[in-house]
């Protein structure tokens, strides 16, 4: 942008000098001419014709009559072709009279052949002065263009700085916690941060009416579920009643998973966390279910993160590959500023053009081994969606050996270490 | 006294009566079927029983029955359970243990009914093997150690380790809070309120109230192995020592707040 600020201030500045440098060159030459043919005609009219001329045109010219040619460089004087033809040709009068003529830094010297036969050198002290103008011209150019560019930064950085708080902000829309826009800078941009934050209202509105009509949903069916299940654990009959307890069963992992993407959303604090604790209990419930789950890593270790959100995902992970693969493995590791959290399994793995799909809620990959296996298929959709909310990525990678492995990567946010007193 | 028994390791698992009659359960539930279910379930195991509806009900059956545990609703209209389960502790001073039930399993919920002198919290839906566990539990309990609401602890601390007795949380020294499952915690407050003491395995599991479906004396060693893991006492055993042919021995002082 300043480049072509910069290049229409020169260029025209060029344009604008070179349009009056003409002009004035022209005024320049005309003018000398006409002094030199005055001078023709007036030269022999008395006898001190010079001395008044050159009290009369001080100290603009100078000129000396001689009657043989004045210099011995007479002969070489000569001048660019296009100061004497602009000279000659602005006084045709002057044509017969061989103008010659050189510079002499700012000055312009030169002779012509009177019509008395005699010589008349002429000088004029400032002819290329006038020249001077260009720098002028130029400084003036800078100054407007310096201010021009000043004043552009600023209101640019007006601008910009709301403009990015906006950006920043939209950035945020669709996490934990509405964002506040501090509103301040131009009018125009005052209005665009409050029809933004507006919308967002209108967003925020909408998404809660509906979770909240899902979630009452939920928990709507937990009471007739309770109901169920203690009435089917009065059944004599031992097959009906395991029947029924495995429909009841599925049902509530279904309402429990829809509860858990749910919550997803819910704000819940970070704190210092013993993350190996959690881990530890999710596979500790896992094998206390009948399950095949075990647990590699250290037995502490703390970060700064959302304890709640952390144990529903892993919850769904090692859910997840219990209930299709028919076992998990959990790893956790930490490198200098991240936790790695690795759930592997020995199942079929899923289909390397499903593994995208397999994220969005509902989806199921049915395969010949995991027959009706219960669950909303939402187990990843909301592994997903918390690995998000904990500022992480999940990835999912079909294993050389055959198998899932859930790869977790969570920023460590390292608690500083209070040392309590003793 | 009842350390005495455990010393020698010779108390009988006490029978879910009190004063040798059936304890009588108090079901406060809107929901009629639910209040049904309730029912049918804790008669078959032997209970005796008596519902209501709401808590005007509720304060009725109270004055004319001896009441040994409520199991109460958190969602009614009109008055709630943690409203019902308020005034009892504040304003009746009355110590009756309060199972809270509710169809919200978050842990908002579950800390404002605990916090509101609820001695535990079951979220919908739960089998009947969860119910019974934790009504026999809650009887046990009440019976060997009548809580006293008139001053419910907050805080019980050992070393640099925090418990937040309301929010059911474990701290660690630098004050990361660590995860326990609920058997775990259970058996963890079993052994706090007796420190320095040994205590079989059987009393532990009575106390912890024990959650697991399936209980044993195998399942006290797997739980004190996972206790001693998350409190980094692996390797030394120093926190809890095993008192070899006996039971456990808690061996940190403990600060009550």
């Amino acid at each position: 942008m300043f480049a072509a600020i910069l290049l229409q201030f020169v260029g025209s500045e060029i344009i604008f000098t070179e349009v009056e440098e003409t002009r004035i060159e022209r005024g320049r030459s005309q003018r000398l001419a006409d002094w030199l043919l005055f001078a023709n005609e007036f030269i022999d009219t008395r006898p001190d014709a010079a001395a008044r001329m050159n009290a009369m045109w001080a100290p603009r010219l100078k000129v000396v009559q001689h009657d043989a040619p004045p210099t011995p460089e007479h002969e070489s004087l000569s001048l660019g072709p296009e100061i004497a033809q602009r000279v000659v040709a602005s006084q045709p009068g002057l044509a017969p009279l061989d103008f010659r003529a050189a510079r002499d830094g700012d000055a312009l010297h030169g002779t012509i052949r009177l019509s008395n036969g005699n010589w008349l050198s002429f000088r004029s002290e400032d002819y290329f002065r006038g020249y001077s103008l260009f720098y002028h011209y130029t400084a003036s150019a800078l100054l407007l263009l310096l201010s021009v560019v000043v004043l552009a930064l600023l209101f640019g950085r007006m601008i910009s700085r709301p403009l990015a708080h906006i950006a920043s902000a939209a950035e945020q829309v669709g996490r934990d916690t509405p964002v506040a826009l501090n509103t301040s800078g131009p009018r125009e941009v005052r209005q665009v941060a409050a029809a933004f934050d507006r919308m967002q209202t209108r967003l925020l509105d909408h998404v809660t009416e509906r979770v909240q009509s899902l979630a009452a949903m939920s928990h709507d069916l937990r009471t007739p579920l309770a109901r169920l299940r203690l009435n089917a654990s009065t059944v004599d009959e031992r097959e009906t009643r395991d029947a029924l307890e495995q429909d009841i069963a599925e049902m509530e992992a279904f309402v429990t998973s829809i509860l858990d993407f749910l919550r997803g959303d819910e704000p819940e604090q970070e704190q210092p966390v013993d993350i190996a604790s959690i881990a530890i209990t999710v596979i500790d419930d896992a094998r206390d279910a009948g399950d095949e789950a075990s647990y590699e890593g250290p037995d502490r270790l703390e970060a700064l993160t959302r304890p709640l959100k952390l144990k529903r995902l892993l919850r769904n992970i090692v859910q997840n590959g219990v209930r299709h693969a028919g076992g998990a493995h959990m790893t956790l590791l930490r490198d200098a500023d991240y936790v790695t959290i690795r759930v592997d399994d020995d199942g079929p793995g899923i289909p390397a053009d499903r593994i995208e799909a397999v994220f969005k809620p509902f989806t199921r990959v049915e395969t010949s081994r995991s027959r009706n296996t219960g669950g909303a298929g939402l187990g990843l959709t909301i592994a997903d969606q918390l690995s998000q909310r904990l500022g992480g990525k999940i990835t999912l990678t079909n294993r050389p050996g055959g198998g899932l492995s859930v790869l977790i990567r969570l920023p460590l946010n390292r608690p500083t270490v209070e040392n309590k007193s003793h | 006294m009842f350390t005495q028994q455990i010393s020698n390791n010779s108390a009988p698992a006490p029978a879910p009566s009190v004063h040798n009659r059936p304890a009588t359960i108090l079901v406060v539930d809107d929901d009629a079927g639910m209040r049904a279910a309730l029912l049918k379930v804790l008669r078959a195991n032997g209970f005796h029983c008596l519902s209501a509806a709401d808590g005007y009900v509720m304060t009725e059956v109270m004055a004319e029955h001896p009441v040994d545990l409520i199991l109460l609703d958190v969602m009614m209209p009109g008055i709630s359970g943690f409203d019902l389960c308020r005034n009892l502790r504040q304003h009746d001073g009355n110590s009756i243990p309060v199972i809270m039930i509710s169809a919200r399993g978050d842990e908002a919920d579950k800390v404002t009914g605990l916090e509101l002198g609820a001695d535990d919290y079951l979220a919908k839906p739960f089998g009947d093997r969860e119910l019974l566990a934790r009504v026999r539990a809650m009887l046990r309990r009440s019976h060997i150690a009548p809580a006293s609401s008139a001053h419910r602890l907050r805080e019980l601390r050992f070393g640099d380790w925090t418990v937040d007795l309301p929010q059911r949380q474990l701290f660690a020294p630098s004050g990361a809070r660590v995860e326990l499952s609920g058997a775990e915690y259970d058996l963890m407050i079993a052994l706090l309120e007796n420190p320095q003491r040994v205590i079989g395995r059987e009393p532990l599991l009575e106390m912890s109230r024990s959650r697991l479906g399936v209980a044993s004396d195998r399942t006290i060693d797997v739980l004190i192995c996972r206790l001693r893991r998350k409190l980094g006492d692996d390797e030394r055993r120093e926190i809890i020592r095993t008192v070899r042919g006996v039971g456990y021995i808690f061996t940190m002082d403990v600060e009550r707040t």
